[in-house]
């Protein structure tokens, strides 16, 4: 099978059946690490992740799910694939984490995972992802949600990348389900941030970077 | 639920693009086929800016280079390597040239599992 057909049904079935992260890029080169900030108007969270090599990754999360009033830290790990073309690359990543989550004075186990495929060449960005979160005698979250991304300009290595993106999220068991963030990203050396505002009202603020 | 419809549309919006890509992938050749003649048919010639400098210069031809982290991983992982003194990436002419030390060799199956074990795939390999 060709990989491009491959990446569609793996894609496809991702969207279909299993509830990620969004922006997050938890694999790096082989022994670098990826520090990840981010804020939303759910969620508060910091993700750091040592790339074993191309295809796994092991890290820590810390998420405080503000909106709903409780957090939750833990191991994770993350298996990802990639499939590369002359002008472009796709990626799938899937992970899974446990540990405690800390609600109303009480400790309870959680397990967390997620999806996620994108497809980027230097002018447009795609994404599909979902995550979703369970707890012993707690809260479930479920969250999925897409990108699409224009670099207005296209930038050379060492320079300034910037893209226009909009995110859609979709959270069935919040009060608001539905919900857009146009945003700004912007590479630079080993950084990467964004900033957008969310029709949920409340901004979305990430910052990633790899050592 | 309608997400899922939504992120279907977005993949079978970026097939396109797929089904063109694997039609110019089949006109590379087949591995330990790689000749200096391939490099010839790069888009542009990397920049004199994007060009490594070194007592030798090695230039790979690579696919899958679309942003700066691309970039950043490359030369982070090629640096660590014996006898290596720059890495440039070129986004452009999907180019990473590296310069070498006098003495120094990267044979062409060692660049190509150095970028392999990073998550590049190298499709031709010059020394200049
Ligand atoms: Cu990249």
């Amino acid at each position: 099978m060709r990989p491009s057909y491959q990446l569609a049904a793996i894609s496809g079935l991702l969207a279909g059946t299993l509830p990620l992260a969004v922006w997050a890029r938890p694999i790096t080169y082989p022994g670098g690490v990826n520090v990840m900030v981010g804020h939303d108007p759910l969620m508060d969270m910091v993700h750091t992740d040592y790339t074993i090599n191309k295809n796994w990754a092991v890290g820590w999360a810390d998420t405080n799910y503000r909106q709903d009033d409780y957090n939750t830290h833990g191991p994770q790990v993350t298996r990802g694939w990639r499939w590369n073309y002359p002008d472009s690359q796709a990626n799938v990543y899937v992970s899974g984490g446990a540990g405690p989550t800390f609600i109303d004075d009480k400790t309870r186990l959680s397990g967390w995972g997620g999806a996620s495929v994108d497809w980027e060449d230097r002018r447009f960005y795609t994404q599909a992802g979902t995550n979703f979160q369970t707890t012993a005698n707690g809260p479930d979250f479920l969250w999925q949600s897409a990108r699409v991304g224009v670099a207005p300009y296209i930038a050379e290595a060492g320079g300034l990348h910037s893209w226009l993106m909009l995110q859609v999220d979709h959270t069935p068991g919040e009060a608001k389900t539905w919900s857009a963030t146009p945003m700004l990203r912007q590479f630079w050396g080993d950084y990467l941030w964004e900033a957008g505002v969310s029709t949920r009202g409340g901004v979305m603020l990430n910052l990633m970077k790899t050592f | 639920m309608k997400l899922q419809y939504i992120t279907l549309a977005l993949t079978a919006l970026s097939l396109p693009a797929f089904a063109a890509e694997s039609h110019e992938n089949m006109h590379k050749m087949p591995d330990g086929m790689m000749k200096d003649m391939d490099m010839s048919s790069m888009d542009k010639p990397a920049t004199a800016a994007q060009q490594a400098q070194g007592d030798k210069v090695i230039i790979a031809k690579v696919n899958g280079l679309v942003c700066d982290f691309c970039a950043q991983a490359i030369k982070k992982t090629l640096m660590k390597e014996n006898g290596v003194t720059d890495v440039k990436v070129d986004l452009t002419a999907k180019t990473v040239t590296v310069g070498l030390k006098a003495d120094a060799t990267l044979e062409e199956a060692r660049l190509k599992g150095l970028l392999k074990d990073a998550g590049y795939d190298m499709t031709a390999y010059k020394v200049q």
